[in-house]
C-alpha cells in the first residue's frame, strides 16, 4: 500500500464512502496491469477492454459487499479473471498445450548417456549474451519477441509469466490468484521462460531450437 | 577433489527455476553448486534465465497503454452516482 491509504481497511473505507480520489488511485495503480494481463486471456485490443471496464464496474458495485478476506489486489484480479475466463471460451485462442511438455532444451543440445567421459552435459552449451551489444539486448526488437513468446504460450503458462515476471508479484500472491501449489506453479513458470529464453536464444544468437 | 556426485547439465537446466527459487533441498544444493563451480555452460544459462525474467519485467514499463481519458471520466462518474441516495 501506498499514496495515503495507511492499509488495506483505509482504503476499502474511502471507497465505501464514496470518495473519488480513492477510486481514480485504484484506476491509475491497476488499470494498465490489469489490461496486460487481460490480454492473456482475450485475443482481441477491444474485448481487452470491454473485459477491464466490466471489471471496474464490477469493483463499483461489489465494494460494500467485500468481505476483505483477500487483498484488494487479489480481489480486483480475481473479477477481471472471471470476467475474461468467461469470455475466453467465445473467443478463444489456439495453442498446441502439448508442446509444453518439451524439454528445456532439445537433447541433441547434450551429449548421450553413453558418452565415455561427460554423459548427459552440453554438446551445444548456451552462448553468453553479454558480449552483445547492449542495444540489442535492450532493443524494441528484442522486448517484441518477448511479449510475442509470452502471447503464445498457452494460458496458464501466460497468466503465471505474466504476474511473476512482468508484474512482479510473488509465489505467495500468484498462488492465491491462481490457486496453484507452489510446486505447481515453479512447473507452469519453468515451462514459460524455457519458451521464452529459447526465443531470446534463436533471436539473438541464432541457435535454432 | 569434490566428493559429490557430478549433476549432468541434462538435469540442471529442469531444475533452473527450483534452483533459483530456492525450492531445492540443501543435500542438492550442495550438488547443483558443486556442478555450476565447474560448468560455464550451466553458468551461462542462469545468467540467461534472470535475463529473460529482467526482459520479461521491463515490458511493465513498455508495454502500456493508458486508461483513456473518457473512459476514466465515466468510470469516476459511475462511482459518484453508486454512492447517491
Amino acid at each position: 500500500m501506498d499514496a495515503g491509504y495507511a492499509d488495506e481497511p483505509d482504503l476499502v473505507e474511502a471507497l465505501r464512502r464514496g470518495d473519488e480520489g480513492a477510486f481514480g488511485w485504484l484506476l491509475d495503480r491497476y488499470d494498465q496491469p490489469l489490461r496486460r494481463l487481460a490480454r492473456s486471456f482475450v485475443a482481441t485490443t477491444g474485448t481487452v477492454d470491454e473485459v477491464v471496464q466490466e471489471t471496474w464496474l464490477a469493483v463499483i458495485e461489489g465494494i460494500d459487499r467485500f468481505e476483505q478476506r483477500s487483498s484488494v489486489k487479489t480481489w480486483i484480479y480475481r473479477i477481471l479473471m472471471n470476467k475474461a475466463r468467461t469470455r475466453g471460451v467465445r473467443d478463444k485462442r489456439v495453442v498446441p498445450f502439448s508442446s509444453m511438455m518439451d524439454p528445456t532444451f532439445p537433447p541433441t543440445r547434450f551429449l548421450p548417456a553413453e558418452d565415455p567421459e561427460w554423459p548427459g552435459h552440453w554438446a551445444v552449451p548456451p552462448t553468453p549474451w553479454d558480449e552483445l551489444p547492449s542495444a540489442r539486448l535492450e532493443s524494441k526488437e528484442t522486448l517484441a519477441r518477448v511479449q510475442a513468446a509470452i502471447a503464445d504460450l498457452p494460458q496458464p503458462h501466460r497468466e503465471v509469466i505474466t504476474l511473476r515476471d512482468i508484474e512482479g508479484w510473488t509465489s505467495d500472491e500468484v498462488g492465491a490468484l491462481l490457486d496453484l501449489t507452489p510446486a505447481n506453479q515453479r512447473v507452469v513458470l519453468h515451462r514459460a521462460r524455457a519458451k521464452v529464453r529459447a526465443t531470446l536464444e534463436t533471436y539473438l544468437t541464432g541457435v535454432a531450437i | 577433489m569434490s566428493e559429490l556426485p557430478d549433476q549432468p547439465c541434462i538435469e540442471f537446466v529442469e531444475q533452473v527455476t527450483d534452483y533459483l527459487e530456492d525450492a531445492v533441498p540443501p543435500d542438492h544444493r550442495a550438488i547443483i553448486e558443486a556442478h555450476l563451480e565447474i560448468c560455464e555452460g550451466c553458468r551461462t544459462l542462469i545468467d540467461q534465465w534472470n535475463e529473460t525474467i529482467r526482459l520479461a519485467g521491463r515490458l511493465a514499463d513498455t508495454d502500456t497503454t493508458d486508461l483513456d481519458p473518457a473512459t476514466r471520466t465515466r468510470l469516476i462518474t459511475t462511482f459518484r452516482q453508486s454512492h447517491q441516495p
